[in-house]
């Protein structure tokens, strides 16, 4: 700093080009388990059989009719607003802006399993996945993916995890919850689960399928905040309980779901209130299907322990209390430490950079690196 | 209280700003026509950089272009929660110069 000209009193300010990143990102190994990746739908549409190829000329605007541009002023249901990644280049420049060591690649097509085409969610999950597998994986150890699937056709979406579930760079499979169909936790959907299940495949179910018209949850909603803030939570503590409730973790053990976008702060609620019901009220589990087919009385477990087993949470959006005590002790409860994977839904309007990891001091050290990366790679098989 | 020089009127782009490193203060400088303003950089959201949001020059707003929290140039006041602010330093334009008071 040096003073200038004859005004001796007043100092040169340096302009600068600051980061917003948190200095401390680069001093970390950092997985970010939710970047949306979107390829261009031309590119993708060379991968369609026909008569997808000529017909399917742009992707359908899903429950468009309420898009986040209201709220937010930008347009596109993607609301891509920290940019694009179509391309493996894309993405490994996202990465070193964010100073991220490995990222999992999501579907950035907003809500396909809302599509009443069947055919079409199917078409779509194959390009997708034949485009990563052939342009996208193979350019570095560093970019993984999810297996984008239809689940609403469970024999289709097994093939695609039979079929695609080998390549390397591929650790998980992917789907959207939500919506006017079953959640994607009960039975029908076993093929599913047993194919990822024998490929040492984790499975991410991610917040989605919601619109007013494709969700009773959300009927008569009017605002963002109430359709992805609010009612979203709420189908997705349904699914998670579905999940549960249904015995999918006594007939796969070892399956291991991630929630991404779905909330945190609510698992307390969802372990006391489910442990207390279920213990009070048993008697309908024994009619459920999975505990027909294996001819079962009750969980093996209770709700709490298969909750805190078998899944963990994508951290985006962190919604931190503004009393340091209130963080400590919700940290607690949720078990933070250990059910958070890192994620920043990058380039969507809901973007998570790790600030907030490295400037809260209740996040001890340890807890630092779990959150970061460590978690991430104990949590999916293929990445230990 | 410091003043500082942050440079000539021109080299802020116009509806646009300059982040300044004044003393222990990370700071964006906006300039809006000839008038210039002074906020914190860093937004209290998320962390995001009002240097790098988008300047609303007919509302006299920043938008922090991580999360579109807009803040009142002229008061650091939150256009959804006035009640929130960012903090606003002093800047004025002393013979085509800009000088912030940080």
């Amino acid at each position: 700093m040096s003073e200038v000209g004859a005004n001796k009193s007043r100092a040169q300010a340096e302009i600068v080009s600051p980061d917003p990143i948190n200095e401390n990102a680069s001093r970390y190994e950092i997985i970010d388990t939710d970047v949306h990746f979107l390829p261009d739908w031309d590119v993708l549409r060379g991968y369609m059989p026909e008569p997808f190829k000529s017909k399917l000329t742009r992707y359908p605007l899903v429950g468009a009719d309420f898009s986040p541009q209201y709220s937010t002023g930008v347009m596109g249901t993607g609301q891509d607003v920290m940019g694009t990644a179509r391309t493996a280049e894309d993405v490994l420049k996202m990465m070193d802006e964010l100073h991220t060591d490995m990222v999992m690649l999501v579907p950035g097509f907003q809500r396909p399993q809302s599509l009443y085409h069947k055919s079409w969610v199917s078409v779509l999950s194959a390009a997708y996945n034949d485009y990563l597998a052939d342009k996208v994986l193979p350019v570095s150890d560093r970019i993984k993916a999810e297996i984008m699937i239809n689940h609403r056709d469970p024999a289709a979406g097994a093939a695609e995890v039979k079929r695609v579930g080998d390549t390397p760079g591929f650790i998980s499979v992917y789907t959207e919850y939500g919506g006017n169909y079953e959640p994607v936790g009960t039975a029908p959907h076993d093929p599913i689960f047993e194919a990822a299940a024998e490929r040492d495949l984790a499975v991410t179910i991610h917040a989605g399928c919601f619109w007013q018209q494709m969700s009773p949850i959300h009927q008569g909603t009017r605002t963002w905040t109430e359709l992805l803030g609010i009612a979203s939570v709420g189908i997705t503590m349904a699914s998670v309980g579905a999940m549960i409730m249904q015995g999918l973790f006594d007939k796969f053990p070892d399956l291991h779901i991630t929630v991404k976008e779905g909330g945190f702060w609510w698992l307390p609620e969802f372990a006391l209130r489910g442990d207390d019901f279920y213990l009070s009220h048993p008697g309908d589990v024994s009619l459920v299907e999975r505990k027909v087919e294996a001819g079962e009385e009750f969980l093996t477990k209770l709700p709490s322990e298969y909750l805190f087993e078998n899944f963990r949470f994508s951290s985006q959006p962190m919604c931190l209390p503004s009393d340091p005590k209130h963080f400590q002790m919700l940290w607690e409860l949720c078990r933070g430490e250990d059910m958070l994977l890192y994620s920043s839904d990058w380039p969507h309007a809901t973007f998570d950079p790790p600030n907030w990891i490295f400037e809260n001091a209740m996040i001890s050290e340890e807890a630092r690196v779990k959150i970061l990366s460590a978690n991430a790679r104990n949590w999916f098989p293929r990445l230990r | 209280m410091t003043e500082y020089v942050v440079g000539r009127l021109d080299d802020i782009p116009q509806d646009g700003a300059v982040a300044v490193q004044a003393g222990r203060h990370l700071v964006a400088v906006f300039r809006v026509g000839d008038a210039v303003y002074a906020l914190h950089n860093t937004c209290p959201h998320k962390g995001g950089f009002l240097c790098q949001g988008q300047v609303v020059a007919d509302k006299k707003m920043v938008r922090c272009p991580w999360h579109y929290w807009n803040w009142s140039l002229e008061t650091g006041a939150l256009e959804t929660d006035p009640r929130q602010k960012v903090r606003r330093f002093e800047v004025k334009v002393v013979d085509g110069e800009v000088v912030l008071t940080a």
